[in-house]
């Protein structure tokens, strides 16, 4: 609790600043950037995480355990690591590149990890294992009447899915947005090993915090950024359960 | 008018392959990366430093060699943490769910707050403050501000789910408030406080923002240990590093997954 | 429409079957209770006939024609859960209108009708409320209205009483009977509850563990139940160790002898007397005379706990009664309403059937405990 008592005192000592964040180029590209790639991120990794979500909740098979523990593993790594991995598997000699290189003998996506498609790879990876177990507790709950019901009805299987599944599941998943949205807006460890050619917030306050001193500018883009992401968080959290 | 097939079959199938897709996607990096951390090091054109031959442990005794210091230190913040945040937070959330005083929740939702600022800003927030020196108590109060909400929420689920009536009917047996809380309440949170003492210790032997804003080379973590690593080092031995790093990781993880950790994906930032 | 099952069968692969080999014919136009203990296959049955749950042999006939492997969602039918499963995130008007909305019907069209069908189950005003408001009884309606809303030829209920409490169940019960009397479709009626059986089926189909037991009008299955489950199943019932006498004629029982019913079968027998067929008369029609152990007044009548011998009997006496001598009340047998199956050497005797739910603690049990 005190921590954040300090925290206050350290970021609201830097009013002038603010001018400087809003208007030079640099510091609005790179709160633009985080502020499109993390709601991409969000939408993608909530789109994907839908049907792993669905299966796990209600189907029962094999390998469920094992499956459901691989997925929710990245839960567990640091940023910084997501970072390598990316670059491990996309980066100049990273191993999907090697390997289209052996299948079509065309080295596809090398150094891609670079890009921001890399970037975004990355945030996926460590968001879609979030959206898929919040969207399962989510879709345990689902009560199995409800679908027997519309079947009784006359829907087929994607009119349930439109009509019933979905605005059933929806609450749940505009709080995932906002919990996936979150998490990539702050993330810095995956922005330091990845973002070489571009840039976003955390890596921008980072490089005036230590390599320019810029307390001030830095401290303005940090609540620049908290106010993006409170903000697009309560947008979410307006239809989230 | 009957199908060989049913629909419902063949949706199930096909949910069931995309599933076991996106768990082989998952694991996939962490695959290669193992490879790596064993393979000849010629595999990447360069003789990587540190290894002798192919499959043996040569990569990892160099990586330890190499950053024993980081590694102590994040030992050392670790096991400062846990019990910290632990003591702290666990008599916090029994006193907000059981005894709620005037402001209780105002303290409970402030200290929730970390969670929801970007790690970056709770991180600078720290910097500035502490004066841009790396303290050890400076790392030590930015991972519990992570990790507090954690044990609060952890703690408050365990205690809802338990409900107050063992409490109660504790009382009406005869025991006292400490007896109630030291017979009772604590064999029943267990669970929840080991649980809590898991989550904390992922969370904190993985902090990067806080731990890599205030390092310097003296005082390091493991986790900024590791980012020196992929930037100077060759491939072979940051993967090393990296294995390195996920080895307490995988069983905390195991032992959160089986002690049923839902709360587990809200609490981790990256 | 005519609705017939043939060889349902189902089985959840842990030992006993759910469904084991059901066929019955359900007569058309008329409500057709299935009757039986939680287990016994009933609800699977009314699942398999909607299409919801696929069975592992065996075939549903609408109309004549094989709907086996018909979806559920073309079988054109309605159905109440016992939970209403009402959609959450819908009004109660587009909850109705669902039915209508699948069938392609246009908005304007099916919101009118949904209207229509809410004024028939009484809730014509509450169309356009959300429904995590409503009580269990304004759901069930809701549910009822949604499932008639499209006009199915087949309606069938689970168990649509029983999620709500005791009161609001018997006074739902009837307005709820009145309607489906008044519907003339054919209707499948699942349920535990014996009492809204036998008050509402046309026909009763007793099922037990996956099988059907036996099939009846109510009275007729009361009456003349086909075995000492039914017996049971259906109210009180004293079952006693007898034998028939080698011509037939009578049944010896420990305490008395009475005059066999028809085509009765010499030998060993259970004899089936309900409480309500045994009365308390003056001492010179008395078939025999039984002794006091306890009374409990249900409200109606008072059940009273008799030994006849060693015979322990169950039997009703009027509710403003005093029994003058306790230790020898005289007894009749009204009537032929004593019913016989079989029964083995050796076989234990099952005791007489617990007292409904809901009847009183007697007062003369507790003052054994306590004293």
């Amino acid at each position: 609790m005190w921590p954040l008592a300090r925290l206050a005192a350290g970021t609201f000592s830097s009013p002038g600043a603010f001018l400087e964040v809003v208007e030079a180029g640099r510091y609005r590209t790179s709160l633009i950037n985080s502020l499109v790639l993390s709601t991409a991120a969000a939408f993608v990794s909530v789109a994907i995480a839908i049907v792993p979500a669905w299966v796990f909740a209600r189907e029962r098979f094999p390998a469920r355990n094992l499956a459901r523990t691989a997925v929710s593993l990245p839960l567990t790594f640091s940023g910084v690591l997501v970072g390598f991995l990316v670059i491990v598997m996309l980066g100049r000699i990273g191993a999907v590149p090697k390997l289209a290189g052996l299948v079509t003998g065309r080295e596809l996506f090398a150094g891609s990890a670079f890009t921001l498609a890399g970037l975004f790879a990355a945030y996926l990876y460590f968001e879609i294992p979030r959206a898929v177990m919040t969207l399962e507790a989510a879709f345990r709950h689902f009560p199995p009447e409800l679908d027997a019901a519309a079947r009784s009805l006359g829907a087929g299987p994607v009119a349930r899915l439109l009509h019933v599944t979905l605005p059933y599941a929806a609450p749940a998943m505009f709080s995932t947005l906002a919990v996936t949205f979150s998490a990539s807006m702050g993330s810095f460890g995956v922005a330091l090993v990845l973002a070489r050619r571009f840039t976003v917030a955390p890596l921008e306050i980072y490089t005036e915090l230590t390599a320019f001193l810029n307390d001030a500018v830095a401290g303005a883009l940090c609540i620049a950024l908290a106010a993006l992401t409170f903000g697009m968080d309560r947008l979410f959290a307006r239809r989230a359960a | 008018m009957s199908l060989p097939v049913s629909p419902r079959r063949v949706a199930r199938t096909v949910g069931i392959a995309v599933t076991v897709a996106l768990a082989l996607c998952l694991v996939a990096p962490l695959v290669v990366t193992a490879a790596g951390a064993f393979l000849h090091a010629d595999w990447y054109g360069q003789r990587s430093e540190g290894a002798e031959a192919v499959g043996t442990l040569g990569l990892f005794r160099y990586v330890l060699g190499l950053w024993s210091g980081a590694l102590v230190t994040s030992l050392r913040l670790v096991g400062t943490v846990v019990p910290l945040a632990l003591l702290i937070g666990a008599p916090a959330a029994f006193a907000f769910r059981r005894r709620p005083f005037p402001g209780s929740a105002l303290l409970e939702a402030l200290a929730m707050t970390p969670l929801a600022i970007p790690g970056i800003a709770l991180a600078v927030g720290l910097l500035l403050a502490g004066g841009r020196t790396a303290r050890f108590d400076l790392l030590v109060g930015g991972h519990l501000a992570y990790t507090l909400p954690l044990v609060l929420k952890t703690v408050s689920n365990s205690l809802e789910r338990e409900g107050a009536d063992l409490e109660r009917s504790a009382r009406s047996l005869g025991a006292g408030p400490w007896k109630t809380a030291a017979w009772v309440t604590l064999p029943r949170l267990a669970p929840g406080l080991v649980l809590s003492a898991l989550l904390v210790f992922a969370v904190s032997w993985g902090e990067f923002n806080v731990s890599f804003l205030l390092a310097t080379p003296i005082v390091q973590t493991f986790p900024a240990a590791l980012y020196l690593t992929y930037t100077t080092n060759s491939f072979p031995v940051a993967a090393a590093a990296t294995l390195i790093f996920l080895a307490p990781i995988l069983p905390a993880f195991l032992a959160i997954q089986a002690l049923g950790g839902e709360e587990f994906r809200r609490g981790l930032s990256a | 429409m005519r609705l017939e099952v043939r060889g349902l069968s189902k089985g959840y692969g842990r030992g006993r079957p759910a469904v084991a080999s059901v066929s019955h014919v359900f007569p058309e136009g008329r409500i057709s209770a299935l009757l039986g203990p939680s287990g016994s296959g009933k609800s699977t049955t009314l699942w398999m006939i909607a299409g919801l749950t696929d069975p592992d042999a065996g075939a549903v006939f609408l109309d004549g024609r094989d709907v086996t492997n018909v979806p559920a969602e073309k079988r054109d039918i309605g159905m109440v859960f016992q939970s209403y499963a009402l959609f959450p995130h819908l009004t109660v008007l587009e909850n109705v209108a669902f039915g209508l909305r699948t069938r392609g019907v246009g908005r304007a069209e099916r919101l009118a009708r949904a209207r229509e069908v809410l004024e028939t189950v009484r809730m014509g005003d509450l169309g356009s409320r959300p429904v995590d408001g409503l009580s269990g009884g304004e759901q069930q309606r809701v549910a009822l209205a949604r499932a008639l809303a499209f006009r199915p030829r087949i309606l069938l209920l689970d168990e649509p009483l029983s999620a709500l409490d005791a009161k609001l169940r018997e006074d739902l019960r009837v307005e709820l009977f009145g309607l489906l009397r008044a519907l003339a479709l054919t209707t499948v009626y699942v349920t535990h509850d014996q009492a809204e059986a036998l008050a509402l089926g046309d026909e009763l189909v007793v099922m037990r563990e996956g099988r059907i037991e036996q099939v009846g009008r109510p009275a007729e299955v009361y009456h003349r139940p086909a075995s000492p489950f039914v017996a049971r199943f259906l109210g009180a019932a004293n079952l006693v160790a007898a034998d028939v006498s080698a011509g037939g004629d009578e049944v010896r029982l420990p305490f008395a002898t009475l005059d066999a019913p028809a085509g009765a079968e010499a030998g060993p027998c259970w004899a089936m007397l309900r409480p309500e067929d045994l009365e308390v008369v003056g001492p010179a029609e008395a078939d025999f005379t039984a002794a006091l152990a306890s009374a409990q007044f249900l409200g109606p009548v008072q059940r009273l706990r008799v030994f006849a011998g060693r015979q322990e009997l169950l039997l009703d006496a009027p509710n403003d009664v005093a029994i003058s001598d306790e230790a020898r009340i005289p007894v009749r047998v009204k009537g032929e309403k004593i019913v016989l199956f079989a029964r083995n050497e050796g076989e234990t005797p099952p005791g007489p059937s617990m007292p409904p739910p809901g009847a009183a603690v007697s007062s003369d049990v507790f003052a054994r405990i306590v004293h």
